[in-house]
Protein backbone atom coordinates (compact mmCIF):
# COMPACT_ATOMS: atom_id res chain seq x y z
CA UNK A 1 0.00 0.00 0.00
CA UNK A 2 1.31 3.55 -0.77
CA UNK A 3 1.72 6.07 1.45
CA UNK A 4 1.04 9.60 1.18
CA UNK A 5 2.19 12.19 3.53
CA UNK A 6 0.33 15.70 3.00
CA UNK A 7 1.20 18.82 3.31
CA UNK A 8 0.38 21.27 5.61
CA UNK A 9 -2.20 23.17 3.01
CA UNK A 10 -4.15 19.58 2.80
CA UNK A 11 -3.68 18.49 6.26
CA UNK A 12 -7.34 18.16 6.88
CA UNK A 13 -8.76 16.16 9.14
CA UNK A 14 -12.15 14.93 7.33
CA UNK A 15 -9.76 14.68 3.96
CA UNK A 16 -7.16 12.56 5.65
CA UNK A 17 -10.00 10.62 7.57
CA UNK A 18 -12.17 10.09 3.83
CA UNK A 19 -8.67 8.52 2.57
CA UNK A 20 -7.89 6.26 5.36
CA UNK A 21 -11.76 5.39 5.38
CA UNK A 22 -11.78 3.72 1.70
CA UNK A 23 -8.38 1.96 2.89
CA UNK A 24 -7.01 1.94 -1.11
CA UNK A 25 -3.44 3.76 0.38
CA UNK A 26 -2.36 5.31 3.46
CA UNK A 27 -2.87 9.09 4.03
CA UNK A 28 -0.13 10.55 6.94
CA UNK A 29 -1.56 14.05 8.48
CA UNK A 30 1.09 16.89 8.21
CA UNK A 31 3.54 15.91 11.09
CA UNK A 32 4.05 18.86 14.11
CA UNK A 33 7.80 18.97 13.90
CA UNK A 34 7.31 20.36 10.33
CA UNK A 35 4.66 22.52 11.63
CA UNK A 36 5.84 26.75 9.29
CA UNK A 37 8.64 25.05 8.08
CA UNK A 38 10.19 26.10 5.08
CA UNK A 39 10.01 24.68 1.66
CA UNK A 40 13.32 23.35 1.58
CA UNK A 41 13.28 21.83 5.16
CA UNK A 42 10.03 19.87 4.15
CA UNK A 43 11.78 18.34 0.90
CA UNK A 44 14.60 17.49 2.61
CA UNK A 45 12.06 15.81 5.41
CA UNK A 46 9.70 13.85 3.57
CA UNK A 47 11.17 12.90 0.33
CA UNK A 48 14.21 10.65 1.68
CA UNK A 49 10.99 9.06 4.53
CA UNK A 50 9.75 7.36 0.81
CA UNK A 51 6.41 8.65 1.49
CA UNK A 52 5.14 10.76 -1.25
CA UNK A 53 3.98 14.06 -1.01
CA UNK A 54 0.73 15.08 -1.32
CA UNK A 55 0.56 19.22 -1.91
CA UNK A 56 -1.09 21.96 -3.65
CA UNK A 57 2.32 23.70 -4.14
CA UNK A 58 2.46 24.13 -7.76
CA UNK A 59 5.52 25.96 -7.90
CA UNK A 60 7.38 23.78 -5.06
CA UNK A 61 9.35 21.72 -8.04
CA UNK A 62 10.62 24.69 -9.67
CA UNK A 63 11.52 26.55 -6.94
CA UNK A 64 12.96 24.11 -5.03
CA UNK A 65 14.20 21.82 -7.56
CA UNK A 66 17.60 21.90 -5.79
CA UNK A 67 15.88 19.79 -2.84
CA UNK A 68 14.81 17.21 -5.25
CA UNK A 69 17.01 13.86 -5.65
CA UNK A 70 17.36 12.46 -8.33
CA UNK A 71 15.26 9.59 -6.23
CA UNK A 72 12.92 9.83 -4.43
CA UNK A 73 8.72 8.48 -3.46
CA UNK A 74 7.09 10.83 -5.72
CA UNK A 75 5.00 14.60 -5.35
CA UNK A 76 1.50 14.20 -6.00
CA UNK A 77 0.02 17.52 -7.14
CA UNK A 78 -3.49 19.05 -7.05
CA UNK A 79 -4.06 22.14 -8.96
CA UNK A 80 -6.50 24.19 -10.24
CA UNK A 81 -4.78 25.29 -13.81
CA UNK A 82 -7.36 26.47 -15.94
CA UNK A 83 -9.87 27.62 -13.22
CA UNK A 84 -9.20 31.04 -11.68
CA UNK A 85 -10.89 29.67 -8.60
CA UNK A 86 -8.88 28.88 -5.53
CA UNK A 87 -8.16 25.15 -4.75
CA UNK A 88 -10.31 23.91 -1.37
CA UNK A 89 -10.16 20.52 0.17
CA UNK A 90 -13.41 19.74 -1.35
CA UNK A 91 -12.39 20.63 -4.46
CA UNK A 92 -9.46 18.36 -3.81
CA UNK A 93 -11.74 15.47 -2.74
CA UNK A 94 -13.70 15.72 -5.78
CA UNK A 95 -11.03 16.05 -8.45
CA UNK A 96 -9.60 12.80 -6.71
CA UNK A 97 -12.88 11.43 -6.90
CA UNK A 98 -13.18 12.02 -10.15
CA UNK A 99 -9.63 11.01 -10.91
CA UNK A 100 -10.82 7.67 -9.59
CA UNK A 101 -13.80 7.31 -11.31
CA UNK A 102 -11.75 7.26 -14.20
CA UNK A 103 -8.73 5.46 -13.43
CA UNK A 104 -9.90 2.36 -10.49
CA UNK A 105 -6.20 1.69 -9.96
CA UNK A 106 -4.76 4.95 -9.41
CA UNK A 107 -4.14 3.82 -5.84
CA UNK A 108 -1.73 1.00 -7.04
CA UNK A 109 0.38 2.90 -9.41
CA UNK A 110 3.58 4.03 -7.87
CA UNK A 111 4.53 7.80 -8.78
CA UNK A 112 8.55 7.13 -7.61
CA UNK A 113 10.87 9.82 -8.72
CA UNK A 114 8.01 11.90 -10.97
CA UNK A 115 6.09 14.69 -10.07
CA UNK A 116 2.52 14.47 -11.14
CA UNK A 117 0.16 16.73 -11.29
CA UNK A 118 -3.58 16.67 -11.70
CA UNK A 119 -5.52 19.09 -12.91
CA UNK A 120 -9.01 19.78 -14.62
CA UNK A 121 -8.69 18.50 -17.77
CA UNK A 122 -5.96 15.96 -17.29
CA UNK A 123 -2.42 14.71 -15.39
CA UNK A 124 0.86 16.40 -15.97
CA UNK A 125 4.12 14.29 -15.58
CA UNK A 126 7.02 16.46 -14.14
CA UNK A 127 10.70 15.08 -13.55
CA UNK A 128 13.91 16.24 -11.56
CA UNK A 129 17.15 15.60 -13.07
CA UNK A 130 20.42 16.62 -11.58
CA UNK A 131 18.38 19.37 -9.77
CA UNK A 132 16.61 20.70 -13.64
CA UNK A 133 12.81 19.72 -13.41
CA UNK A 134 11.75 18.72 -16.83
CA UNK A 135 8.27 18.48 -18.18
CA UNK A 136 7.86 15.08 -19.20
CA UNK A 137 3.96 14.15 -21.09
CA UNK A 138 0.85 15.72 -20.65
CA UNK A 139 -2.37 13.16 -20.75
CA UNK A 140 -5.64 14.86 -20.84
CA UNK A 141 -8.82 12.89 -19.78
CA UNK A 142 -10.44 12.88 -23.51
CA UNK A 143 -7.31 11.24 -24.36
CA UNK A 144 -8.27 7.27 -25.48
CA UNK A 145 -6.31 4.70 -23.03
CA UNK A 146 -4.69 7.44 -21.11
CA UNK A 147 -4.31 5.55 -18.13
CA UNK A 148 -2.52 2.99 -19.87
CA UNK A 149 0.09 5.33 -20.85
CA UNK A 150 0.34 7.16 -17.69
CA UNK A 151 1.28 3.76 -15.99
CA UNK A 152 3.95 3.07 -18.39
CA UNK A 153 5.70 5.88 -18.06
CA UNK A 154 5.28 5.92 -14.54
CA UNK A 155 6.30 2.83 -14.07
CA UNK A 156 8.90 3.65 -16.69
CA UNK A 157 10.55 6.54 -14.31
CA UNK A 158 10.54 4.41 -11.16
CA UNK A 159 12.31 2.07 -12.81
CA UNK A 160 15.17 4.86 -13.80
CA UNK A 161 15.85 5.29 -10.49
CA UNK A 162 15.54 3.16 -7.10
CA UNK A 163 15.17 4.53 -3.62
CA UNK A 164 18.16 3.16 -1.99
CA UNK A 165 16.43 1.63 0.89
CA UNK A 166 14.91 -0.56 -1.95
CA UNK B 1 -43.82 104.56 10.70
CA UNK B 2 -39.49 104.40 10.39
CA UNK B 3 -39.09 106.13 13.68
CA UNK B 4 -41.24 103.31 15.75
CA UNK B 5 -39.05 100.59 13.61
CA UNK B 6 -36.31 99.38 16.22
CA UNK B 7 -33.07 100.04 14.63
CA UNK B 8 -31.71 96.81 14.54
CA UNK B 9 -34.33 95.42 12.58
CA UNK B 10 -33.73 98.56 10.27
CA UNK B 11 -30.26 97.03 9.84
CA UNK B 12 -31.22 93.53 9.27
CA UNK B 13 -33.56 94.48 6.29
CA UNK B 14 -30.70 97.06 5.22
CA UNK B 15 -28.41 93.93 4.79
CA UNK B 16 -30.80 91.90 3.13
CA UNK B 17 -31.56 94.58 0.59
CA UNK B 18 -27.71 94.80 0.15
CA UNK B 19 -26.64 94.33 -3.69
CA UNK B 20 -22.59 94.07 -4.35
CA UNK B 21 -21.47 96.27 -7.27
CA UNK B 22 -21.08 94.04 -10.28
CA UNK B 23 -17.39 94.39 -10.90
CA UNK B 24 -16.63 92.76 -14.59
CA UNK B 25 -13.35 91.61 -15.61
CA UNK B 26 -11.71 92.17 -18.89
CA UNK B 27 -10.64 88.45 -20.50
CA UNK B 28 -6.82 88.60 -19.35
CA UNK B 29 -7.99 90.00 -15.69
CA UNK B 30 -10.62 86.38 -15.92
CA UNK B 31 -8.08 84.15 -16.82
CA UNK B 32 -5.85 85.24 -14.16
CA UNK B 33 -8.54 85.51 -11.40
CA UNK B 34 -9.60 82.06 -12.62
CA UNK B 35 -5.98 80.88 -12.14
CA UNK B 36 -5.75 82.45 -8.96
CA UNK B 37 -8.88 81.13 -7.80
CA UNK B 38 -7.67 77.12 -8.11
CA UNK B 39 -4.49 78.33 -7.03
CA UNK B 40 -5.80 79.37 -3.71
CA UNK B 41 -8.36 76.19 -3.73
CA UNK B 42 -5.50 73.68 -3.92
CA UNK B 43 -3.11 75.41 -1.69
CA UNK B 44 -6.73 75.86 0.91
CA UNK B 45 -6.68 72.88 3.81
CA UNK B 46 -9.65 71.26 3.48
CA UNK B 47 -10.41 70.35 6.99
CA UNK B 48 -13.28 67.38 6.73
CA UNK B 49 -10.83 65.86 4.02
CA UNK B 50 -7.70 65.71 5.87
CA UNK B 51 -9.78 64.44 9.20
CA UNK B 52 -11.32 61.66 7.30
CA UNK B 53 -7.45 60.52 5.53
CA UNK B 54 -6.27 60.82 8.88
CA UNK B 55 -8.88 57.99 10.05
CA UNK B 56 -8.05 55.96 6.80
CA UNK B 57 -4.02 55.82 7.59
CA UNK B 58 -5.14 54.99 11.25
CA UNK B 59 -7.22 52.48 10.04
CA UNK B 60 -4.40 51.03 7.68
CA UNK B 61 -1.99 51.37 10.13
CA UNK B 62 -4.49 48.87 12.63
CA UNK B 63 -5.17 46.87 10.04
CA UNK B 64 -1.57 45.97 8.97
CA UNK B 65 -0.87 45.52 12.84
CA UNK B 66 -3.56 43.09 13.13
CA UNK B 67 -2.48 41.12 9.66
CA UNK B 68 0.96 40.99 10.79
CA UNK B 69 -0.38 38.99 13.88
CA UNK B 70 -2.10 36.73 11.30
CA UNK B 71 -0.12 36.28 8.08
CA UNK B 72 3.23 36.10 6.96
CA UNK B 73 5.33 35.90 3.93
CA UNK B 74 8.45 34.09 3.29
CA UNK B 75 9.76 33.26 -0.41
CA UNK B 76 10.37 29.95 0.82
CA UNK B 77 7.75 28.80 2.41
CA UNK B 78 5.03 28.41 -0.34
CA UNK B 79 7.09 30.55 -3.20
CA UNK B 80 6.07 33.59 -1.12
CA UNK B 81 2.33 32.85 -0.94
CA UNK B 82 0.78 34.92 1.98
CA UNK B 83 0.24 32.15 4.60
CA UNK B 84 -1.36 32.07 7.97
CA UNK B 85 1.17 33.01 9.99
CA UNK B 86 3.32 29.69 11.90
CA UNK B 87 1.62 27.44 9.16
CA UNK B 88 2.05 26.65 5.49
CA UNK B 89 -1.57 27.12 5.04
CA UNK B 90 -2.52 29.54 2.11
CA UNK B 91 -4.79 32.82 3.43
CA UNK B 92 -6.22 32.56 -0.19
CA UNK B 93 -7.31 29.08 0.54
CA UNK B 94 -9.01 30.02 4.21
CA UNK B 95 -11.15 32.50 2.45
CA UNK B 96 -12.09 30.00 -0.44
CA UNK B 97 -12.72 27.78 2.07
CA UNK B 98 -15.00 30.39 3.24
CA UNK B 99 -16.28 31.04 -0.15
CA UNK B 100 -17.44 27.61 0.09
CA UNK B 101 -19.74 27.87 3.35
CA UNK B 102 -17.68 26.47 5.35
CA UNK B 103 -17.27 28.28 9.28
CA UNK B 104 -14.47 29.77 10.37
CA UNK B 105 -14.63 27.54 13.42
CA UNK B 106 -14.67 24.47 11.03
CA UNK B 107 -12.30 25.94 9.24
CA UNK B 108 -9.97 26.19 12.28
CA UNK B 109 -10.90 22.33 13.53
CA UNK B 110 -10.02 20.70 10.95
CA UNK B 111 -6.77 22.65 9.61
CA UNK B 112 -5.47 22.06 13.60
CA UNK B 113 -5.65 26.41 13.42
CA UNK B 114 -5.91 28.71 16.13
CA UNK B 115 -9.33 30.38 15.45
CA UNK B 116 -8.59 33.69 17.14
CA UNK B 117 -5.19 33.67 14.32
CA UNK B 118 -7.96 33.24 12.08
CA UNK B 119 -10.67 36.45 12.84
CA UNK B 120 -7.40 38.35 13.40
CA UNK B 121 -7.17 37.47 9.98
CA UNK B 122 -10.78 38.55 8.92
CA UNK B 123 -11.36 41.52 10.99
CA UNK B 124 -7.84 42.99 9.40
CA UNK B 125 -8.88 42.23 5.93
CA UNK B 126 -12.46 43.96 6.77
CA UNK B 127 -10.83 47.04 8.03
CA UNK B 128 -7.69 47.09 5.25
CA UNK B 129 -10.53 47.22 2.22
CA UNK B 130 -12.75 49.44 3.97
CA UNK B 131 -11.80 52.40 2.37
CA UNK B 132 -11.88 54.25 -0.90
CA UNK B 133 -9.08 53.13 -3.53
CA UNK B 134 -8.36 55.64 -5.63
CA UNK B 135 -5.57 57.35 -7.65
Amino acid sequence: MITYQVDECIDSKKFVDACNEQGLVSVWRYPPSLKSKKDPEVLTEILPSGHTLLTTDRTIHFEHSNFIPDHHAGILIIANTTSPQTITVSQIMRRLGKLKSMFPTWHTVSIQNSIVEVCETGVQVWRVIAGYTQKIKFFEFDQKNWQNDLTSLLSKIAAAYQLPHQ
Amino acid sequence: MIDIMPKTRLRNWNLLSYKPERYTLNPIETRHQSFQNWFNESRTPKPITHVYEEWVVERIIYATMILHDSVETDPEIRGGVPVIKGTRIPVSQILAEVAEDEKISAIADDFNLDVNTLMKLFEGMAIHLDRPFRK
